[in-house]
């Protein structure tokens, strides 16, 4: 018996009917295709339609309203986490930080181009501004680069003005 | 009231598609209700109006993210996709805007292992093919082939969230529950870890996969 509910890619489907016609395999239960059908009114093709002793199912197997749910909580959190806190933790196309909190301090979140002179640009600003950092976060994934840094002192404009006008500067966001 | 960086009833998420009121309750819990819901998926047009002044924006599977509507919403933070998959986001778009998307990779672990867990049974019963000869006319009373799941073994290749929370569901119907992963997992009750592919293939009455989609597997 064979069960897939993964990955539709991950079985070779013309051979798997062949073994369940000459009852190599004595059953099986497919939830995932190489290919799917774009929608509710396309055709579904497979070798496997036709075989009794196959289950074959449309991708359904994560679909309850119980994960819909679940999936609903799991999103909005990661989300206002990010809002809140800065933290991309299981982000996919970026790069991933986990901070702690940053009670009593300010927070700076500037996303870049992950180009090299950009951190000293940043660091430039913050000497020269004489502002003293008590924490930094710095992790790049691909061509995105992705800093954070608590500064004791308040926030202010030109700090934010001048780390926007760094070369290569995606988006800046403070957070207090 | 502590001040703030930005007030948010003033950061405005948008979620389309009918999306779980669960989100709602949780953005609320977070603090932010400036929140504009559509039940279904919005044509091209729609959307660029929509995400505007959107801060944050939530979709399902149908909604495409091309880098046109990505560049058409400047105050974008970050994308939220209430499902498994991402290909309906433009992700280097995303990335290239400074905009990191989330998606929920784990919320359907226990509804796809009780689905896989009730096709053990109806496979080792025979099930499917007598259920369809029955919609044919025949009529297959026989208890040849047909086994109780209890004493079987169940090998689970990938041996992840969805595989671990099979194994301890089999286990309480009383299988042995075996499994082959590429890294070493600490085994749930009392699976046992096996070395290689071909010695679960050769021990398990039956296999189910739980892989991602890789070159290697």
């Amino acid at each position: 018996m064979l069960i897939n509910a993964s990955r539709g890619n991950v079985v070779d489907l013309d051979a798997l009917a062949e073994a369940l016609r000459s009852r190599r395999i004595g059953g099986a239960a497919i939830d995932v295709f190489p290919v799917e059908p774009r929608s509710n009114n396309d055709e579904f093709l497979s070798p496997l339609r036709g075989l009794d002793q196959c289950i074959l199912t449309p991708h359904i197997g994560g679909s309850t309203d119980e994960a819909q749910e679940n999936i609903g909580v799991e999103v909005a959190e990661k989300l206002t986490r990010y809002s809140d806190n800065g933290t991309t933790t299981s982000a996919v196309n970026f790069p991933e930080v986990a901070l702690p909190e940053h009670d009593g301090k300010h927070r700076l979140l500037h996303v870049h181009q992950n180009i090299p002179g950009v951190m000293s640009a940043i660091n430039q600003v913050f000497s020269e501004n004489n502002v003293n950092v008590s924490g930094q976060y710095l992790q790049t994934m691909g061509d995105t680069g992705y800093v954070v840094i608590d500064i004791e002192a308040d926030y202010s404009k030109v700090l934010i003005t001048s780390l926007t006008a760094i070369e290569g500067t995606l988006r800046t966001r403070v957070l207090f | 009231m502590k001040q703030q960086s930005l007030q948010k009833s003033k950061i405005k998420f948008l979620l389309l598609e009918g999306i779980h009121p669960s989100a709602i309750d949780a953005l609320a819990k977070a603090g932010y209700d400036n929140v504009v819901c559509c039940p279904e998926a919005l044509p091209t047009e729609e959307l660029m109006a929509e995400i505007k002044d959107a801060h944050f924006v939530g979709i399902r599977s149908r909604t495409q993210l091309s880098a046109k509507v990505i560049e058409a919403a400047p105050r974008l933070v970050a994308i939220g996709c209430f499902c498994i998959g991402t290909n309906q986001v433009d992700l280097e778009a995303a990335s290239r805007n400074g905009i990191p998307v989330f998606n929920a990779p784990f919320s359907n672990t226990r509804s796809v292992a009780e689905l896989v867990m009730t096709e053990v049974i109806l496979l080792l019963r025979g099930v499917p093919q007598r259920s369809a000869a029955a919609h044919r006319g025949e009529w297959q009373k026989t208890a040849d082939g047909s086994h109780e799941c209890r004493g079987k073994t169940l090998g689970i290749i990938g041996y992840g969230n969805i595989g671990m929370q099979l194994g301890v569901i089999a286990e309480g119907l009383g299988m042995k529950v075996i499994y082959f992963d590429i890294e070493s997992k600490l085994p749930l009750g009392n699976a046992q870890p096996k070395a290689t592919l071909s010695s679960l293939l050769e021990d398990a009455h039956v296999v189910s996969l739980h892989v991602p989609q890789h070159a290697s597997t």
